[in-house]
């Protein structure tokens, strides 16, 4: 009797034991389940991301003719036309054309945040620090650092957030140790050509601060471009429309290009 | 007649080439003049050439037509000059003219011949590794202006390596400014000692066109290395300013006074630089030191009276001690937009010689407004303290709050002020009679 109490106690343990194995199992099951479905997603927004910079910046080189409309809140219209030429994913040498009182200034972005800038009044090239990545590029409501070629993945983390049938929505959160004036970007990515459509710039207190759009996104030889690209600061109620009116891609632009040297040069 | 034929030209110009340029109005007001008074009036035409025949072939010439100045009526001739030009004193300059071939012999060597501003350094106005250019002091509170000089520069590129090489066949001088600012670079003449001066006369010499005589030349190497571009150079040629080499004094002893007749001449001198510039926790660094290496440079003071000189004395001006001119500065912009630029500069551009260096603090802070249609530098100034063991005593500075304000893009306005003040012998006390207000406008095309 008391070896059968015994044993069904044994057994009543067992019972629970095994429960308890279940339970431990089911959870961690579940917990593997969830963690692998999370990493999957994860994975996906960084494939997503990646696939942005790789269509981004897919053509070896471009050369652009840009007009830059500017528009304050009353309408009133200020244009730019610039000469850019891209290499790869970090050379870019930009010289404005017009207005004449600002013609000849030119704007130079090598690897690793070295920038320069050139004023033909001041007869010198001059070596822009990274201090001045957040401010306003002459007037327009591009950044420094969005003319400034660079990678999303190497600044932000992405998360997706939301998958419809034309767009993978991703929310992208500057990584640690990157200074960004933003909290996070959200950005729609056309599924068909992984060309971002739309860019939403949130400020430090997580408020709607400025919209990118891309709009007349083209295949361009083997390469998807947008013929325009419109900033809107919603603080300022300022907008910078960036119309791309002649584009060359892959012309083989040389190395030389992108050296203070061609910098100073008017053309 | 040559006038015309210039002005002629610069209408003709156009057609050939690609123009630009800027109509620019500049006027000053000295505050604290006895009732206030007017004392810049300038109007600028300003064109600039530019063209570009072939892909290695540039050309650019910047000419200035103005009326500066003030009427010089003195007689009715002067009214009924056909020229005008006492009424509306004017002047044609042709500020630079130059063609640049690239790729000449070599691709990566770059050739830039003709009257040019060839400016060296990283630091902000003033450069002392930069002295092939004379500064052009005409307008003071204008510092670091260059003139174009005729001159070589072949530039050989090898990225991230450039070299330098600059030749000046013939030097030219600073100029200096107008009369009412004279005494504020360099103090009074120091000639008269005991005696009251009745006439005052001077003669520059200028160094002999010659290669051994008024040539100068310059070299310069720069680089990036871990980010941070860095330069050596090496100057050899004339400090800008003249310095007094023979003094002669003729006493006239009945009315107590002496006439003093000074000779000049542009000390030679060898100058070693060095630049850097770059970005560290965000902010912009960048630093400027030349070693300025000068020969003794005597002035000789000689009493002369009718039988010829009676006494002769000798005096070191400038010991060919070397001396060390340097600056350091640092900028930054806030997320606000606010930007801040300061400059530690020891030995202002008119300092020369060991004993003769100052020390300066330069400061601007300026914000942008109303998309960037509206500057305003609320806290800019230079200072000084010329001697720290009284600095009280011994201070000065010049504040310039500034704004400026364009409705919309080629037209800037530009409203500001020179408040100074200063104590002791410095160049911000010399100048504290002159706190000017000054408005400018600019419609660049």
């Amino acid at each position: 009797m008391g070896r059968k109490i015994v044993e069904e106690g044994c057994t009543m343990k067992n019972s629970r034991r095994n429960r308890r194995i279940i339970g431990v199992t089911a959870s961690l099951l579940f917990l593997f389940v969830v963690s692998l479905t999370g990493g999957l997603y994860a994975a996906s927004a960084v494939e997503i991301l990646s696939r942005v910079d790789q269509v981004m910046n897919a053509p070896k080189d471009r050369k652009v003719t840009m007009k830059m409309v500017l528009v304050d809140k009353n309408g009133n219209e200020k244009v730019r036309i610039a000469e850019s030429y891209q290499k790869g994913d970090d050379h870019r040498l930009i010289k404005f054309l017009e207005p004449a009182d600002q013609k000849g200034v030119g704007f130079l972005s090598l690897p690793n945040d070295v920038m320069y800038v050139y004023f033909p009044a001041f007869k010198k090239v001059r070596r822009i620090a990274s201090h001045v990545k957040n401010s306003n590029f002459a007037g327009t409501d591009f950044t420094y650092d969005d003319l400034s070629t660079f990678k999303y993945s190497e600044d932000y983390n992405p998360e997706l957030l939301e998958e419809t049938d034309s767009f993978y929505v991703l929310k992208l959160v500057p990584k640690p140790g990157v200074k960004k004036d933003y909290s996070f970007l959200k950005m729609w990515v056309d599924k068909g050509s992984f060309h971002p459509t739309k860019v939403e710039f949130y400020d430090k207190s997580g408020n709607l601060w400025k919209v990118l759009k891309m709009r007349e996104i083209e295949k361009i030889k083997d390469y998807f471009v947008a013929r325009e690209m419109e900033m809107k600061d919603l603080k300022k109620q300022h907008s910078t429309k960036m119309i791309m009116e002649e584009i060359e891609l892959d012309t083989g632009i040389p190395d030389k290009i992108f050296t203070k040297r061609y910098l100073r040069r008017t053309r | 007649m040559k006038k015309e034929i210039l002005l002629t030209l610069l209408c003709a110009l156009p057609l050939w080439a690609g123009v630009n340029g800027f109509v620019e109005t500049y006027n000053r007001y000295w505050v604290n003049a006895d009732s206030g008074r007017w004392t810049w009036n300038e109007n600028n035409f300003q064109a600039l050439f530019e063209g570009a025949p072939s892909e290695k072939l540039h050309y650019y010439a910047e000419l200035r037509f103005r009326t500066f100045g003030f009427p010089g009526i003195s007689s009715l001739s002067d009214l009924q000059r056909k020229e005008k030009d006492r009424v509306f004193p004017y002047s044609l300059e042709l500020k630079e003219a130059y063609a640049d071939i690239y790729g000449f012999l070599l691709d990566d060597l770059d050739l830039r011949i003709g009257k040019q501003i060839i400016a060296w350094g990283t630091a902000d106005k003033i450069n002392p590794t930069s002295n092939l250019s004379p500064y052009d002091l005409e307008d003071f509170f204008d510092f670091g202006a260059k003139l174009g000089v005729n001159s070589l520069k072949a530039t050989y590129t090898k990225d991230p390596w450039s070299f330098d090489l600059c030749f000046v066949p013939v030097f030219t001088p600073s100029t200096m400014p107008p009369p009412e600012y004279a005494d504020v670079l360099f103090g009074g003449t120091g000639l008269s000692g005991d005696y009251q001066i009745r006439n005052f006369s001077d003669t520059i010499m200028m160094p002999e066109n010659k290669i051994t005589e008024a040539s100068e030349a310059g070299s310069r190497v720069s680089t990036n290395i871990y980010n941070w571009d860095l330069s050596l150079s090496y100057f050899h040629g004339y400090i800008g300013f003249p310095l007094p080499e023979k003094a002669e004094m003729i006493p006239d002893s009945s009315s107590g006074t002496v006439d003093v007749r000074t000779f000049l001449s542009y000390p030679e001198v060898d100058v070693i630089g060095a630049d850097f510039s770059g970005s560290l926790f965000g902010l912009g660094f960048w630093g400027e030191g030349a070693l300025f290496v000068p020969e003794d440079y005597v002035l000789t003071r000689e009493i002369v009276t009718p039988q010829g000189p009676v006494s002769s004395v000798d005096t070191i001006l400038r010991r060919d001690e070397p001396y060390l001119k340097f600056v350091l500065g640092s900028d930054y912009t806030f997320g606000d937009g606010t930007y801040i630029n300061a400059q530690y500069i020891h030995g202002f551009i008119h300092e020369n010689g060991r004993d003769s260096l100052n020390d300066y603090l330069v400061f601007r802070l300026e914000k942008k407004f109303l998309n960037d249609e509206l500057k305003i530098a609320p806290l800019s100034f230079a200072a000084c303290v010329t001697d720290w063991g009284e600095p009280g005593d011994n201070y000065g500075f010049v504040w310039i709050p500034e704004i400026e304000y364009k409705p919309q893009d080629n037209i800037e306005l530009t409203l500001g002020a020179f408040v100074i003040d200063g104590k002791g012998t410095g160049m911000f006390p010399r100048m504290k009679e002159h706190d000017e207000l000054y408005f400018k406008t600019k419609l660049s095309f």
